[in-house]
C-alpha cells in the first residue's frame, strides 16, 4: 500500500503466496504441468488427425475418389481407358505405389514409392519443385521431398536404389520437391519416379494399382463413381477420400482415448497436490487467519482470502502450462508419429483444447482449495491468541469412510462392467465410464488411507522397533496418535505408485501376450520376409531356401490387403498342412483340431480378436472381401490371437484361396526351423548372404521378439511419458505433505528437545515415521495399482479386441516402491533437519 | 455518544467441557465500563481474566448471562453479526502483536478498514496521525520482521485504534516486551484514554501495568471479588497490597 495504493484481501492473499515461494513454486509447477498435459494431449490428437488429412490431401489433390485393385498386383493398364471414357469423368490418372526400401548408399528407410505418368499426374496434383525439375516419361529418375534429402544427405543429381526381386535399380535424383502439395506426402517419406518405371522395378509390366479420377463439374461423384465400378466389373474398388478419413478416425480412436485418459490422470494428480497445498496453507496461515477474524474479517472473506491465492495460483500455473503444454506436444508428437507411422511435423494448437487447459487449471485449483478455504472459514478468531490454534480436524469421521467406501463399492463395480461392445446401449460411453471407475478407486483409496494408517503403521513398526528400538517405537506412537497427519503422504505416495504400476502393468502385460504369441502361434526360429508386407517373390524360392544349410522345415505365407467391407485389412495366406507344424493356434472359440480341418475347405478363414471384435462377429459367421471374382463371403472358422495385421486387424486364409480369388501366386514371407544342432542366427546369416540382391528382412527368432518388443515399448511410449510427469506432480505432493507433519508438530518436536533428545534423536525418528509412511503408502500403491493394471488392461482387450492377459509387474512395482520410499525418506530429510534446528522455545509456542 | 456504560457484564458464566471433566472459568461475573475510562483486569493465572476479556470481546461465546456494548446485548448474537461487532466496536491488542507478516506497518494498521470494507482514503489523515501518535512516521513501510518487538506492539495498538471502536482490549499488551518498551505501550494506551477519549480494558498480572488504570478489577476463582479505583500517588503499592490480602 505504498503511496495511495489501496489495501485488498487479494493483495493481502498475493503477498501470501509470495513470501513463500519455493512452496508457491511447486505447487504452480503441478498446476503448470497438469494443464501442459491436457493442452499437450489435444495438440497431440489434432495434430495427428490433421497430419493424417495433410497426407490424404496431398496424394488425393484435386481427384474425387480412386479405383484400387482388389489385390497387391494390381490390374491390367487397359483399363485406364475404361474409366476416362466413363460418362462423367474428367481426368483419370493411372499410377502404381508400392511401399519399400530406398537405398543410400549404406543407409535404409523405408518410404512410399509412387510410379506416376508425368504427362498427366499434374493435373490432379501439385508438385512444387525447388530445385532441379520434374520426371520425365520413362526415365531413371525420381523426384523426392527436400526433407527426405536433407536428411540422408542426398543431393541433386546423387544415385539412390530399390532391390527389388533379386535385382538392384539404381536411380538419379532429377528434383527436389518442397514441403507441399506431393511433396508432404507420407509425411515426406515419399519417392516419386516414372509409371513405367515402376512397372518395370516392380514387376507390374503393364499393370497399374491404383486410378485417381476428377469428376466434371456438376456431376454427381457418387454417380459417376458407380458408373465406373459397373464398367470395370469385378476386381476393383471404387474409395471415397472421406472413407479413408473415417478410417483413419477410427485407426487412431484407441491412442486418442489413451492421451484423453491419461491427460485426466493428471488432472486428478494435480488437483490433489492443490488440495494438500492448500490445506498445508490454511495450516500455515492459521494464527494470521485467526487475528483477521478477530479483527472483524468474516468467515466468507477469510475463505477468500485462501481462494484468492489458489485463483493466483490457478493463473500462473495455466499461463505457465500453456507455454510449456506446446513444447510437451512436440515430444509426445515424437512418439506418436512412431506409433502411427507418420512423420507428424506441424503443430496444430485447437482453439477447444486451448480453452479447456485453461478452464480445467483454474477451475481444478480452485474447487481443490475449496474445501481447505472452507476450513479456513471455521478457524476461531481465539486462534489469533493462540487458544485452540489447531486447525479445525480435517478428518471427517464418519463421513469420510462413508464417501470413501461409497467411492471404492462403485469403483469395483464398474470395473466388473463389460467394456465396450459388452455394455450395450452404455457402449459408447465405456471409455469415459471406466475412466471414472478408476478415479474413484483412486479417491476411494485416497479417502479410506487414514483409516488404514493405524493398523498398517503398528504392522509396520513392529519388526522396526526389534531392530532399532526406543525411536522406532516412538516413532509408532506419533502415526498412531495422528493418522490423519501421515494419510496424505500415505495417499501421495499410493497415488504415484498406482499410476506407475497401471502403466507398468499395461505394457508387461502386453510385451508378455505377444511374446507368448511370438512362441506359441508362430513358433519359427528364422523369419525372412519382404521390404513391406505385401512384397512378392517367385515360388520356387521357398524351394531354394530349404537347400540352405541347418533349415529344417519351411512355410511360406502370401499376404495381400483386401477391401473387406468398409475397410480394408492384411490378407495371410498360409499352407495350412506346413503352417501347422510350426504353430499351435491361440484360438479364443472352437477347437483347434475342428479348426484347421475346417480351414482347409474353401473360403474358411481365421480372424484376429481384434477383427472379431470390431465387426462383432464369430465362427461361423460371414464376412465379405472384395475378390478378383466379385464380393465374396468367407467363413469363419476360428477367432485366434494374433498381433500381426495392421493395428490387429487380420484374416488368415489359404493360399490356396490367395491363388483362386486374387490370382496371386507369389510368396510374401518364409518361416523356418533349423535343425538342433545349428543356432538360429547362423541360419539366418546364411540366407541373408545366399540372396543379398533380394532386399529380405532376415530376423532369427531373438531378434524378432526384440522387434516385437521394441514396438510395444514405442506404443507405450507416449503413455509413459504422461505417467512421469503425472508421477512427478504426485512426488510434490508427497514433499508438501511432508513439510505439512512436520510443521504440524511444531510444538511436540520442541517438547522431545526440551526433555533433552537430541536434534539427531529427533531427526531419526521423524525419518523413521517418514519410512513407514512410505511403506504404507507403498503397500496401499501396490494393491490400488495392482487392480487398477488388471482393470485397464481388461478393458484395453475389450475396447481393441487385442487378447491380452494381466501379468502383474513385478519389476515395476519393484522399482516403484523402492522410489516410493526412498524419496518419502529423502524428503523428509529437509523438513525434518528444519524441525530439529527450530528454537526450543519458539516450537514451545505452537499447539 | 451518550455518556455511561460502554460495556456492561451481568452474571456471565463461562465453562468448558462436560461431565466430570467439566471446567468453570467464570462463575457469575458481573461488571461494567464507562465512556472513556481504563480498566485493568488482575487476578492469578486461571483466574479467568483472559477468559472474560474474550467473552467481551465477542471472541467465545458465554455459557450463560449478558454482555452489553454500547447498550447492545451481544450474548446470543449469530457469528455473522458478531463478526460485524467486532468489526465496529472492539479494537484487539496482542500478547503476541499479531502483525500479519506479509504486510508493511502501515498496510497492517490499514487492515481493519480494508476488511470493512471502509473508505481507506478517508482514513488516511487518521492513519497518519495515529503514527505521529506512536512515533513510527519513518517506519511506515517496514515489515514486522524488519521491527523490534515494542515497535509492533505500538503498530498494532494503531491497528487497534484505527477503526475508532467503542473499547479496546488488550491481553497482557506488555507481557512480551522490556520494561521500558512496556512503559511506552502503556503510556501510549493511556494518552488514547485520556486524549481521544478511548475506553481500554486490559488484562495484566503485572502491578506496574495496571498502575496505568483508572480502576483495577481482581478476579480470583471466576468470580470478580475486588474492584480498586486508582488515585493519587503510590498506586503500584496500593496494588500490591490488595494481591497480597487476595493472596496472590
Amino acid at each position: 500500500m505504498r503511496g495511495t495504493e489501496k489495501l485488498r484481501l487479494s493483495s493481502l492473499a498475493w503477498r501470501n503466496l509470495a513470501t513463500r515461494t519455493s512452496r508457491t513454486a511447486l505447487t504452480t509447477i503441478g498446476v503448470a504441468l497438469g494443464v501442459a498435459v491436457i493442452l499437450a494431449t489435444s495438440i497431440a490428437n489434432t495434430s495427428t488427425v490433421d497430419a493424417f488429412h495433410v497426407m490424404i490431401d496431398s496424394i488425393t489433390g484435386k481427384a474425387d475418389f480412386l479405383v484400387n485393385s482388389v489385390a497387391a498386383d494390381g490390374f491390367a493398364a487397359d483399363r485406364l481407358g475404361l474409366v476416362s471414357e466413363t460418362g462423367g469423368v474428367a481426368d483419370a490418372v493411372p499410377g502404381i505405389s508400392k511401399r519399400t526400401n530406398l537405398i543410400i548408399g549404406d543407409e535404409e528407410e523405408d518410404v512410399q514409392f509412387a510410379g506416376i505418368d508425368p504427362l498427366v499426374d499434374r493435373r490432379l496434383r501439385t508438385y512444387s519443385v525447388t530445385d532441379g525439375r520434374f520426371l520425365r516419361p520413362g526415365e531413371a529418375g525420381v523426384l523426392i521431398p527436400e526433407k527426405l534429402a536433407d536428411d540422408y544427405g542426398i543431393k541433386l543429381g546423387d544415385t539412390v536404389s530399390v532391390a527389388e526381386r533379386g535385382e538392384r535399380h539404381r536411380f538419379q535424383v532429377v528434383g527436389l520437391l518442397g514441403a507441399e502439395g506431393a511433396g508432404r506426402f507420407m509425411g515426406g517419406r515419399v519417392v516419386f519416379l516414372p509409371l513405367a518405371q515402376a512397372q518395370s522395378v516392380f514387376g507390374l509390366k503393364d499393370r497399374l494399382n491404383f486410378i485417381d479420377v476428377r469428376v466434371e463439374e456438376g456431376r454427381q461423384t457418387q454417380a459417376v463413381a458407380s458408373r465406373v465400378s459397373q464398367r470395370l466389373g469385378v476386381g476393383f474398388t471404387v474409395e471415397m477420400p472421406e472413407k479413408r478419413a473415417e478410417a483413419i478416425s477410427q485407426m487412431l480412436r484407441g491412442l486418442q482415448v489413451g492421451l484423453s485418459f491419461f491427460g485426466a490422470i493428471a488432472i486428478f494428480v494435480g488437483g490433489f497436490l492443490v488440495y494438500n497445498t492448500f490445506a498445508m496453507v490454511v495450516l500455515e496461515q492459521t494464527q494470521e487467519l485467526g487475528v483477521i477474524r478477530s479483527l472483524g474479517g468474516s468467515r466468507t472473506q477469510i475463505s477468500a482470502v485462501i481462494l484468492f491465492q489458489a485463483l493466483f495460483v490457478g493463473l500462473i500455473g495455466s499461463a505457465i502450462g500453456l507455454a510449456s503444454g506446446i513444447a510437451l506436444a512436440r515430444l509426445l508428437l515424437r512418439f506418436v508419429s512412431d506409433t502411427v507411422d507418420l512423420p507428424i511435423q506441424d503443430l496444430t494448437v485447437p482453439f477447444v483444447g486451448l480453452a479447456v487447459a485453461i478452464a480445467v487449471g483454474l477451475v481444478v485449483t480452485l474447487v481443490a482449495a475449496f474445501q481447505p478455504a472452507l476450513m479456513a472459514g471455521r478457524i476461531s478468531p481465539l486462534a489469533a491468541l493462540r487458544i485452540r490454534a489447531r486447525t479445525p480436524s480435517r478428518s471427517l469421521g464418519f463421513l469420510r469412510v462413508a464417501a470413501a467406501l461409497a467411492a471404492l463399492s462403485l469403483g469395483v463395480y464398474i470395473s466388473f462392467l463389460p467394456g465396450g461392445p459388452g455394455l450395450g446401449r452404455l457402449a459408447p460411453v465405456a471409455v469415459p465410464l471406466h475412466a471414472g471407475g478408476s478415479f474413484l478407486l483412486l479417491f476411494g483409496a485416497a479417502l479410506i488411507t487414514p483409516t488404514l494408517v493405524r493398523p498398517l503403521g503398528r504392522a509396520i513398526s513392529w519388526p522396526l522397533g526389534l531392530i532399532i528400538g526406543q525411536p522406532a517405537k516412538l516413532a509408532a506412537d506419533n502415526l498412531a496418535r495422528h493418522p490423519g497427519r501421515t494419510a496424505g503422504t500415505a495417499a501421495a505416495i499410493m497415488i504415484t505408485l498406482a499410476m506407475l504400476i497401471s502403466i507398468g502393468g499395461m505394457t508387461t502385460s502386453f510385451r508378455l501376450s505377444v511374446e507368448s504369441w511370438v512362441d506359441e502361434s508362430l513358433g519359427a526360429d528364422v523369419y525372412v520376409s519382404g521390404p513391406s508386407t505385401d512384397a512378392l517373390y517367385d515360388a520356387d524360392l521357398a524351394g531354394k531356401m530349404k537347400t540352405v544349410k541347418g533349415v529344417d522345415d519351411l512355410t511360406s505365407v502370401g499376404y495381400t490387403v483386401v477391401q473387406a467391407g468398409e475397410s480394408r485389412v492384411l490378407f495371410r495366406a498360409i499352407e495350412p498342412q506346413s503352417y501347422r507344424r510350426f504353430a499351435s493356434l491361440q484360438l479364443v472359440q472352437g477347437s483347434e483340431s475342428a479348426a484347421w480341418r475346417d480351414l482347409r475347405r474353401e473360403r474358411r478363414v481365421f480372424i484376429s480378436t481384434v477383427t472379431a471384435n470390431s465387426r462383432q462377429i464369430g465362427v461361423g459367421d460371414k464376412i465379405s472381401v472384395a475378390t478378383k471374382k466379385g464380393e465374396r463371403e468367407f467363413t469363419v472358422a476360428g477367432v485366434v490371437v494374433d498381433f500381426g495385421g495392421d493395428m490387429g486387424e487380420l484374416i488368415i486364409g489359404t493360399r490356396a484361396d490367395l491363388r483362386e480369388y486374387f490370382d496371386i501366386r507369389g510368396i510374401s514371407a518364409f518361416r523356418l526351423k533349423v535343425e538342433d544342432s545349428v543356432r538360429p542366427a547362423t541360419v539366418a546369416r546364411r540366407i541373408e548372404n545366399r540372396f543379398t540382391d533380394m532386399n529380405f528382412q532376415v530376423h532369427d527368432v531373438q531378434e524378432f521378439k526384440d522387434m516385437a518388443d521394441e514396438q510395444v515399448s514405442r506404443s507405450f511410449a507416449v503413455f509413459n511419458v504422461l505417467i512421469l510427469l503425472a508421477a512427478i506432480v504426485a512426488l510434490i505432493s508427497v514433499f508438501n505433505t511432508l513439510m505439512m507433519n512436520i510443521l504440524e508438530r511444531r510444538r511436540e518436536i520442541g517438547v522431545l528437545r526440551a526433555v533433552g533428545a537430541t536434534r539427531g534423536q529427533v531427526g531419526l525418528i521423524t525419518l523413521i515415521e517418514a519410512f513407514i509412511t512410505g511403506v504404507i503408502g507403498g503397500i496401499l500403491g501396490l494393491l490400488v495399482g495392482g487392480y487398477l493394471a488388471a482393470d485397464i488392461v481388461k478393458n484395453m482387450s475389450s475396447l481393441t479386441g487385442y487378447e491380452i492377459d494381466f501379468v502383474f509387474p513385478v519389476e515395476t512395482a519393484g522399482v516403484a516402491l523402492l522410489i516410493g520410499v526412498v524419496f518419502t525418506v529423502v524428503a523428509a530429510a529437509y523438513p525434518a533437519r528444519k524441525a530439529a534446528s527450530t528454537n526450543i522455545s519458539t516450537a514451545l509456542q505452537y499447539d | 455518544m451518550a455518556v455511561g456504560p460502554i460495556l456492561r457484564a451481568e452474571d456471565l458464566t463461562k465453562t468448558y467441557g462436560t461431565g466430570p471433566v467439566q471446567v468453570t472459568a467464570l462463575a457469575g461475573a458481573d461488571m461494567t465500563v464507562m465512556l472513556g475510562e481504563f480498566v485493568a483486569i488482575m487476578g492469578p493465572s486461571g483466574s479467568g481474566k483472559s477468559t472474560l476479556l474474550h467473552l467481551l470481546g465477542g471472541l467465545d461465546p458465554a455459557t450463560s448471562g449478558r454482555i452489553f456494548i454500547r447498550g447492545i446485548e451481544i450474548t446470543g448474537l449469530t457469528d455473522k453479526q458478531l463478526t460485524l461487532l467486532r468489526r465496529r466496536e472492539v479494537g484487539f491488542i496482542f500478547q503476541g502483536f499479531n502483525l500479519l507478516p506479509a504486510l508493511t506497518a502501515e498496510e497492517n494498521v490499514m487492515v481493519p478498514i480494508a476488511i470493512a470494507g471502509g473508505d481507506q482514503e478517508g482514513s488516511r489523515e487518521r492513519l497518519g496521525r495515529l503514527f505521529s501518535l506512536i512515533g513510527m512516521d519513518n517506519r511506515r513501510s517496514h515489515r514486522p520482521d524488519q521491527l523490534s518487538g515494542g515497535e509492533q506492539q505500538r503498530v498494532a495498538i494503531a491497528r487497534a485504534l484505527i477503526t475508532e471502536p467503542a473499547i479496546i482490549l488488550a491481553d497482557e499488551p506488555t507481557g512480551n516486551l522490556d520494561r521500558r518498551h512496556g512503559r511506552e505501550i502503556l503510556s501510549l494506551l493511556q494518552h488514547s484514554v485520556a486524549e481521544m477519549g478511548q475506553t481500554v480494558v486490559m488484562v495484566t498480572h503485572d502491578p506496574v501495568a495496571a498502575a496505568f488504570a483508572d480502576r483495577v478489577i481482581f478476579l480470583g476463582d471466576g468470580a470478580i471479588i475486588k474492584e480498586q479505583v486508582l488515585e493519587g500517588d503510590g498506586k503500584v503499592e496500593a496494588i500490591i497490597a490488595s494481591l497480597a490480602e487476595l493472596g496472590d
